[in-house]
């Protein structure tokens, strides 16, 4: 399971326009300002953490940081 | 020994203002500089072939050279959006447009943005076989003969343009064992679907970014080279963005990776070549790490050096 650490820690990997330190579990990335590449890259940095493929059906599910750890708390 | 000579390139004079176009998908001038990184696309007339771009190539290479056309053992070029329907191969009406001699071996290779690194190694194993000394290796494929204007995804991102490269015992840049990498299940992630070029941006980010700091890796570890070792990384300009998500991998290099296409926008297998073209005789530069991947899914990776 990804902490919300680890998680924040892969936000600031991505290197998107966006301070992972305080960013609100809830708030939604496109709310936050980011664009699908930043999403992008941010999807990268989870599947290197964690060796888990995101296929195209569960992407929407990774909007936040909430989000993204309901997910990965599901697969792994 | 084939090495690389001369770079030449024939860049359409049209263009598209993509910050204009952008506006209409309701994307902004940012978005475009900073992830797309085209500001304008080059464009061909819809008169001008495939062949076409490639003999003004061919030709701008020559005069660059001052090589003659009857000197040429061998023509290649790279594309998958040949003249006409694909039939006869491009390559041979390219020789005729071009002037070169009949004697001329002539084929296409069909492969998009990792054709170019694919190519070196093809032409400099084939020269190196047949005993030839001069040979031409033509990249053009016009994007814009499958780009729908109404999919925002492809038509943001693809720009026109032909390159032509010299190989030849005279050459100063030595080409190294390359690195080759093929994934067809990820085929339907950038296709042609009822003539037009479809993509699935996401898969297509998601599989460059997952693996050609690998590639590049290996590359590196193949040739027993550091990535300090490389003075400059030009790698296939598929977009800004992917070229950050690329060198992100090696902080400690990131500032050797090139990132150049706010003019031209991505040109498919040229994107290399029109980097190495603009580079080559800096003498700042003594070894190029290129990088090609894309359409098939297909990616590629050698290093060249300046003979010492």
């Amino acid at each position: 399971m990804l902490s919300i650490e680890q998680i924040r820690q892969a936000i600031k990997s991505a290197d998107v326009n966006v301070d992972a330190a305080t960013l609100p579990e809830t708030t939604t990335f496109v709310d936050a300002g980011l664009d699908s590449l930043d999403f992008y890259n941010i999807v990268v940095e989870l599947q290197e953490m964690t060796g888990i493929t995101v296929p195209d059906q569960d992407i929407d599910k990774l909007g936040s940081i909430s989000g993204v750890q309901a997910y990965f708390a599901d697969k792994q | 020994m084939s090495r690389i000579q001369a770079i030449a390139s024939y860049v359409p004079s049209g263009r598209v203002d993509n910050i204009a176009q952008a506006a209409t998908f309701g994307e902004s001038e940012s978005f475009i500089r900073d992830k797309i990184g085209a500001v304008t696309l080059s464009r061909k007339t819809p008169e001008e072939e495939t062949s076409d771009l490639g003999a003004k190539a061919v030709k701008a290479l020559l005069e660059k050279t001052g090589v003659a056309a009857s000197d040429i053992d061998a023509l290649v070029v790279v594309t998958q959006n040949g003249d006409g329907a694909g039939l006869p191969h491009t390559s041979a009406i390219l020789q005729h447009k071009a002037g070169l001699p009949s004697a001329v071996a002539a084929f296409d290779i069909s492969l998009g943005c990792s054709g170019y690194v694919y190519g070196l190694a093809v032409v400099k194993g084939f020269m190196e076989s047949t005993g030839m000394r001069r040979a031409i290796l033509v990249t053009a494929d016009p994007y814009s003969k499958i780009i729908d204007p109404a999919n925002r995804v492809t038509t943001l991102l693809f720009g026109d343009a032909a390159t032509a490269t010299l190989l030849s015992p005279e050459g100063t840049w030595d080409i190294y064992p390359p690195v080759f990498g093929t994934d067809g299940s990820g085929a339907p992630h950038l296709c042609v679907n009822q003539g037009a070029l479809e993509m699935n941006g996401r898969q297509v980010f998601n599989f460059t970014a997952m693996v050609v700091p690998d590639q590049i890796r290996a590359c590196l570890s193949k040739n027993d080279l550091s990535p300090e070792a490389v003075d400059l990384y030009c790698l296939h300009q598929g977009s800004a963005a992917i070229i950050d998500a690329i060198s992100r991998k090696f902080p400690d290099v990131r500032s050797r990776f090139v990132n150049d296409m706010a003019a031209t926008g991505n040109t498919v297998s040229s994107t290399i070549p029109l980097l190495l073209e603009a580079r080559l005789d800096d003498p700042a530069h003594q070894r190029i790490l290129i990088s090609g991947f894309g359409v098939g899914l297909s990616w590629a990776t050698t290093i060249i050096q300046r003979k010492g």
